[in-house]
């Protein structure tokens, strides 16, 4: 099997490989879904993470995904690669946590308890990044994700958001601004 | 910052964020195993649940259902019962005004077969009595007439002539004590 690793987008074509792979998966191989995890796992992973803002609840998303995509392998027709779908799943999981805790906030007034990793001694400090990341309404989190940090090419980020060209590059450009004028002092203080 | 330094700066933030590896594939592999169990858990349990409610709901409207229609069907046999009784007390007024009628009818010929035999009774009476005039009438006509043949009992023919139309005016003997009793003249002598 076609060893798949890295945060990227990389290797989105549907191959022979991932064919007879996204066939075995389909009729329940449960060598075939390991093998998934295998190497989609990490992906998923980093995905939701960042989609999280760097949230220790990735994990906890990483386990949704799988097991929805193991409850829902026979909706999976083949028409892009298992990576998108899955992808696919994981904003749409990610999108929901972040719902469901947009509602809790509101109702209950009370903060999460997600913990956000906080990086070494001595390295920069990149909180004020991350919180930059993590104020970005979803939208435009998921489009800066999947284009600056996973690397996807446009026509996979619309496959994945199921969006229009011109709405993503919307997006984009709004997310950009967005980040751009909440970094500004940090990028100040830090050139 | 451009684009080109938005995304380094994003990747090195990247970079620096992610601390910690995700979990082993098996440890992965098992952890979903067990979510899709308790899933397919939930799933059966809401299933049986659901069917539960479903079936009592399901009961709940049959017997909602069968009282209206024991109801209706109740209301239906109190009317049918009602008519039946409406038919029957017209009936049973029909058949009493017939007894009534009857019995009328019967006591009236028993009280016309009554007057009959009263009627009967009291003609046969009456012919007894008009029988006994008769012979009254008849036995002082003959008296009279035998009297009348002495010369000096001419007043006592006089009321007994005067006695049998006064007494039996209806007799076949008035008309001759009138005749008789017009032609006697007690001043001279009877008349023959």
């Amino acid at each position: 099997m076609t060893e798949i690793a890295g945060p990227t987008c990389s290797q989105a074509e549907v191959g022979p490989a991932e064919s007879s792979l996204a066939g075995a998966f389909r009729r329940g191989d449960a060598g075939a879904f390991e093998q998934i995890v295998k190497l989609y796992g990490k992906q998923v992973h980093t995905l939701a993470g960042r989609l999280l803002a760097w949230s220790d609840e990735a994990e906890d998303v990483v386990q949704d995904v799988l097991a929805a995509a193991l409850a829902g392998r026979k909706k999976f027709r083949g028409q892009s690669s298992l990576k998108t779908w899955l992808y696919a799943i994981t904003v749409n999981a990610c999108r929901s946590r972040q719902n469901r805790e947009k509602l809790w906030r509101r109702f209950f007034n009370k903060q999460t308890t997600a913990k956000h990793r906080r990086p070494d001694s001595g390295k920069p400090d990149f909180e004020p990044v991350r919180k930059a990341v993590a104020a970005l309404p979803v939208k435009y989190r998921q489009v800066i994700v999947l284009k600056y940090l996973n690397e996807c090419q446009t026509k996979e980020i619309m496959e994945i958001l199921k969006i229009s060209e011109s709405t993503l590059n919307t997006r984009l450009s709004r997310g950009r601004q967005i980040l751009k004028e909440s970094l500004k002092d940090w990028t100040e203080t830090h050139e | 910052m451009n684009e080109t330094q938005l995304k380094e700066l994003l990747t090195r933030a990247d970079q620096a964020l992610w601390t910690d590896s995700p979990a082993d594939s098996a440890a992965l592999i098992h952890h979903v195993q067990q979510r899709v169990a308790i899933h397919k858990r939930r799933r059966a349990e809401l299933l049986a649940g659901g069917t539960l409610v479903l079936l009592l709901a399901a009961c709940l409207v049959g017997y909602t259902q069968f009282n209206r229609y024991q109801e209706k069907k109740q209301v239906v046999l109190q009317a049918e019962v009602q008519n039946e009784l409406t038919a029957l007390k017209a009936e049973t007024e029909q058949t009493l005004a017939l007894i009534k009628s009857v019995n009328q009818r019967s006591r009236q010929r028993k009280q016309l077969t009554a007057l009959q035999r009263r009627l009967a009774s009291l003609t046969a009476e009456r012919n007894d009595a008009d029988m006994q005039d008769e012979q009254l009438a008849g036995k002082l006509y003959f008296k009279a007439q035998t009297l009348s043949k002495q010369t000096d009992s001419c007043n006592t023919v006089k009321s007994l002539y005067q006695q049998i139309i006064q007494t039996f005016p209806n007799s076949s003997y008035t008309p001759e004590a009138k005749e008789e009793l017009a032609q006697l003249d007690c001043s001279n002598g009877i008349h023959l």
